[in-house]
Order: structure tokens, then C-alpha cells, then sequence
């Protein structure tokens, strides 16, 4: 009895998930989440307390039998949730990677948790006395009010009170474990770096932008291998196409896992990194550094460098 | 930006050959036909490089019939395969999938900021060059182009991603190969940062205020709660796609958001050097002046 209560609390809380304004495939942002998943009283407490129960109330549509979820008290062994996420993504009936927000609201915990733990102010060595003095000084009630007339006088870009001028002039917020920030930008600067350092400059720049409405891969990724759309191709192009947008743009772990193999169909066999002689295409090759970014419509591609072993 | 002066010196006395050492030996004609047959093997500037099909029968066939749509179908295993045959269906394939995805067609892109193509194809697309031509003394190559819309490509990578790709040499230039590492890890993720910091902080008290945390006595607590609570609104603004977030979760490449063939640690250099000199000897110093005096 009480699992059905339960159950009916998860279909109340989904119906008003999904009525809310969603779009798949193109860009997210974090802040837009959380209003919507703040309106939310029960998505709101899983951001906040962490609860098991919490992720069952919020996602009845995936964890519907209230089992397995994030942190589960009967589970042996501990699952870190990104660890987790990356199991429930690659189940192959998809119901994880195809629900419409689950991933991002996953991903937004993840990401302000990172953001908890790693959050620091920076500023150079010999400014520290002179921040460490600014922030002893502050008066926080007398910043706010400064503030708040600033941005009614639109003086804000210049700000009137010098010391805390000062401050941001001097300190900047550094974050190496959120990824996409600056710090961790910098980070990936400063390996690349170590590259240059090591193997002179790069002799390739290289931009791969695998496809994901045209090439075959993608159906076999799902499953099809045996042809099945064979001949819809040829019987109704436009239908094939509409079919393959649909499926490509409802599940984001797929596009993720395409452009993961075609990328590395491209490094590893043709430029030769996954061969034990290390010769592709360019020759003999000694590293390559490639980022991954996202277009407009949310699809991946790629930039690389790449050396090659000299004097080859 | 201050890292940037020594590096570009670095690039003149790496391990490597550098854009320095490759001008002076282009005055070599012997390596000058060796690196010049080297670019044009990688490099297309044209589809030349095989005779079927032409432009006629790529675009005059029916569109689910292109061979991006499919995988390729060489009947290997009918009878004993010859390379020749392989070979002569393979390119037709990849040249019919170059021809598609590597011709440059102007689209809303490509002219954002005013009437030209940002691309360089204006007009007649780009000059044409029956071969390829080295500036010995500046040391710019152009490529062989018999096309004046194709972009650069290979065969190879346009048969196996069946889209649109980039290649472009760098080893000529220093600085073209720094523009690059900047240009690509300046997109990592989008931002929508078109708030001041100053606005951000103000946003920081007002939430520190409302949420009682101000009336802390405890200083240090304070500012801890201070700095979350700026990076929190100043790295809520990031921006990723759907795609790019399940990227990291399946951590694809490295975190899911690089890919690299070698594996990076950090030092605490000035710790090193500190430890080092306190190890050795009480009066000595430890004078950077190239990476080979860290690596042993």
C-alpha cells in the first residue's frame, strides 16, 4: 500500500516535470535549469539534500520501481555518481540518455558541487598583502549599499568605492575542477604547453566534424545491424532523414558516442596513434591535443594539433 | 599574457625542427621537392586526385544513393580481392563524399559580418594555382589548387567521417601554431558573460545578506562562504550543449572534453627548486634557463 502512494506521488511530481519548457539537442543553460527544477519543491530538495528517495520522487519515469538510485543505502559497494551516470548513459534501452532532463539536472549537482570544493580567489604573489588587507577592511554592509546605488546611478562598470575597485582589479575567481571555466581553460593552455616544450611546434592543425545525419554509423550504434533502414533510404529519403534527426536528436548520448568512435577511428587508424609503429597518414606521429566544442545545433566537433616524430 | 614572450623563443631552440630551421633549409632544392610532394600527398586543394566521378554523376544521382549514406560495399569477400579494384572503388566513394562536403557554398555564416565570405571564396572563390609554389625567402607555400571553392581536405578522413573536416599545416610558423592552441581552447565552453564582475558581486552580497550568512562573526568563514558564492554565479553562466554534457559523462577522451595521446603532471616548481637547493647544497641556485635543466 504504501508502495503505491509512493508511486502515485512520483506521477503527480512528473506530470509537472514534464509540462514544463523543454528543448533537446540545443544548448542548456545551468541557471535556466534551476528555475525550472526550483519550482519544483522535490527537485529543489535533491539538489539540496542529496537524499536517495529524493531522486526517486523527482524521476519516476526512470527509477520507477524506487530502486537504484543515486547513493543507495542497499547497494555493497559505494558508486560515485558520476560513475553511476556513466553506467545508467549506456544502457542500451536508452531510457536515461533519453529523458529530457534527468542528464542535465544530474549534471548541474555535479557541476556546483565542483564548484563547493574547488572555489578559490586569485591573485598574484605580490598582491597578496594588499587583497588580504582590502577583505580585512571591507565592510559588507556598506558594499552592499555602495552596490545598490552604483547600479541605480549606472556607475557599475567603474564602481565608486575604490577599495573594493581594487579588489576585483586584483583578485580573479579561479576553479580548476569546473570544467569549461577559465582555470580549467588554462589548464588544458598549459598541457598543450608542455608539448611545445617537448616536441617543438605543432606541424598539423586539424578541425574533424563527424556528421551525425548522414552517416550510417549512427543507426548501427542503435542497434541496426542488419540493414533494416536499407531500404527505407531509398523509398522515402525525406521520411529516413526526418526519422534520423528525430532519433539522433532525442538521444544526446548517441551523438556523444558517434563522434567518440569516428574521432577516434581518425586518430588512432588514420593518423596512426593506436599502431605500435605510431605511422599514419601524416607519417610518424608523436602527439596529438584535440578539444572537443559544440556547434549551434549542439552537435561535437573537434580541434587538434598534431606532431609529428621529427627528422622521419 | 606574459608567458607568451619566453615561449615563442622556446619555439626557436625546441627539440623539434622549428619554422626557423625549415626556411633555411627550403633553400635546399632537393628537401624543397621532398617537403612540397610530402604537403600534396596530405593536402587537396582540388579533387584531382582520382578521375571518378566527375561532378556530373555525383550530383546528378539521387541523394539516398550517396555513398555518406552508407557503408561501403567493396564485395571483398566474393573472390580473391585485387588492391587495384579496392582502391579505385574506395576513391570513387571518398571523392563523391569530397566533392559534397568540401565545396564551399556561401551560407549566412560565412558572411556575418558584412557582404564577403569570411572564408575567402568571394567572387570567382579563390585564385587558382596550377602548382605548388614556395616562397624561399619567406617561407610561404601555396598548394597546388585547381578548384577555386574546394576546401582543404583528405580523402582518407572525408571517407571516414563523411563530413566536412579541416587540415592545415602549421610547421611554418610559430606564431600561426599559437593562434591555433588559442583558438581552440578559447570555445571550450559558451559563455553568456555579458554581466561585470561588479554586478556579480553586488549579486554576492545581496544573496549573503538575504540568506543571514553576513551575521557570522567568524571572519574566515566569512569570506569562504563569499567566494563560493561568486563562483557560483560567475561559473553559472557556462554554457553547454546536451551533446558536450553527455560527453562527460560517458568521459569520452580525457574527461570528456580533450582527447591526447600522452599523459600530463603537474610540479609545484618553485617547490622543486626550493627542495632541490636545500637538498644539494646550501648555497646554490637553480637557474631556469631551459627545460632540460628539469628533466632528469
Amino acid at each position: 500500500m504504501a508502495f503505491i502512494s509512493h508511486t502515485l506521488l512520483h506521477n503527480i511530481v512528473y506530470c509537472q516535470l514534464i509540462s514544463l519548457p523543454i528543448s533537446t539537442g540545443g544548448t542548456i543553460s545551468p541557471t535556466a535549469l534551476e528555475s525550472w527544477s526550483g519550482s519544483l519543491t522535490v527537485a529543489s530538495d535533491l539538489r539540496t539534500s542529496m537524499k536517495t528517495t529524493t531522486s526517486y520522487k523527482a524521476f519516476p519515469k526512470v527509477l520507477q520501481f524506487a530502486v537504484g538510485g543515486f547513493a543507495d543505502p542497499d547497494r555493497g559497494q559505494k558508486l560515485s555518481w558520476e560513475a553511476q551516470m556513466k553506467g545508467m548513459l549506456e544502457q542500451s534501452h536508452g531510457k536515461f540518455a533519453e529523458h529530457e532532463i534527468f542528464m542535465f539536472v544530474v549534471f548541474n549537482i555535479i557541476q556546483r558541487r565542483k564548484i563547493c570544493l574547488g572555489a578559490k580567489l586569485m591573485t598574484s604573489r605580490a598582491n597578496l598583502p594588499r587583497v588580504a588587507r582590502l577583505l580585512r577592511g571591507m565592510d559588507y554592509t556598506s558594499v552592499q549599499r555602495i552596490l545598490a546605488t552604483d547600479i541605480d546611478t549606472g556607475q557599475i562598470h567603474t564602481l565608486s568605492n575604490s577599495s573594493l575597485r581594487q579588489l576585483m582589479e586584483t583578485t580573479a575567481i579561479a576553479n580548476g575542477l569546473v570544467r569549461g571555466s577559465q582555470q580549467y581553460i588554462q589548464n588544458r593552455r598549459n598541457e598543450i604547453r608542455g608539448l611545445f616544450f617537448r616536441f617543438g611546434g605543432p606541424k598539423f592543425f586539424i578541425t574533424i566534424n563527424p556528421d551525425d545525419m548522414r552517416h550510417p554509423l549512427v543507426l548501427t550504434l542503435r542497434g541496426d545491424v542488419s540493414y533494416r533502414w536499407r531500404p527505407i533510404v531509398t523509398r522515402d529519403f525525406a521520411r529516413y532523414c526526418q526519422t534520423r534527426a528525430k532519433l539522433v536528436a532525442q538521444n544526446l548520448v548517441l551523438q556523444a558516442q558517434f563522434f567518440d568512435r569516428i574521432f577516434r577511428a581518425v586518430t588512432d587508424v588514420l593518423f596512426g596513434f593506436g599502431r605500435e609503429s605510431h605511422v599514419g597518414i601524416f607519417g610518424e606521429v608523436a602527439a596529438h591535443y584535440d578539444i572537443i566544442e559544440s556547434q549551434g545545433k549542439g552537435t561535437l566537433h573537434a580541434h587538434g594539433l598534431v606532431w609529428t616524430a621529427d627528422g622521419k | 599574457m606574459t608567458p607568451i614572450i619566453p615561449f615563442i623563443n622556446k619555439l626557436t631552440s625546441s627539440t623539434g625542427i622549428n619554422p626557423k630551421e625549415i626556411h633555411a633549409l627550403l633553400q635546399d632544392n632537393q628537401f624543397r621537392t621532398k617537403l612540397i610532394g610530402y604537403l600534396e600527398s596530405i593536402v587537396k586543394l582540388d579533387f584531382d586526385w582520382t578521375d571518378e566521378p566527375d561532378e556530373a554523376t555525383i550530383y546528378g544521382r539521387d541523394k539516398s544513393d550517396h555513398p555518406g549514406y552508407q557503408f561501403p560495399d567493396y564485395n571483398t569477400d566474393a573472390e580473391p580481392v585485387h588492391l587495384s579494384d579496392w582502391t579505385r572503388e574506395f576513391e570513387y566513394d571518398a571523392k563523391a563524399i569530397a566533392v559534397a562536403m568540401q565545396t564551399h557554398k556561401h551560407t549566412a555564416t560565412c558572411r556575418k559580418k558584412g557582404t564577403a565570405c569570411l572564408f575567402g571564396f568571394g567572387g570567382e572563390g579563390k585564385a587558382l594555382c596550377p602548382e605548388t609554389v614556395v616562397d624561399v625567402r619567406s617561407g610561404e607555400i601555396s598548394l597546388k589548387r585547381n578548384n577555386a571553392f574546394a576546401n582543404n581536405h583528405n580523402p582518407l578522413i572525408a571517407a571516414v567521417t563523411c563530413s566536412n573536416h579541416d587540415l592545415k599545416p602549421t610547421f611554418l610558423s610559430g606564431f600561426k601554431s599559437l593562434q591555433s592552441m588559442y583558438y581552440m581552447t578559447s570555445y571550450v565552453s559558451k559563455f553568456e558573460d555579458d554581466m561585470s564582475d561588479a554586478v556579480i558581486m553586488g549579486a554576492a552580497w545581496s544573496g549573503l545578506e538575504r540568506d543571514g550568512i553576513l551575521l557570522t562573526s567568524n571572519d574566515r568563514e566569512r569570506l569562504n562562504r563569499l567566494i563560493v558564492r561568486l563562483a557560483y554565479l560567475r561559473q553559472s553562466s557556462l554554457q553547454f550543449s546536451g551533446a558536450q554534457v553527455a560527453a562527460m559523462f560517458l568521459g569520452i577522451g580525457k574527461e570528456g572534453t580533450h582527447y591526447t595521446n600522452w599523459n600530463f603532471s603537474r610540479i609545484m616548481l618553485y617547490g622543486f627548486i626550493n627542495y632541490y637547493e636545500s637538498v644539494v647544497d646550501e648555497d646554490s641556485r637553480v637557474i631556469l634557463t631551459g627545460c632540460y635543466q628539469l628533466s632528469f
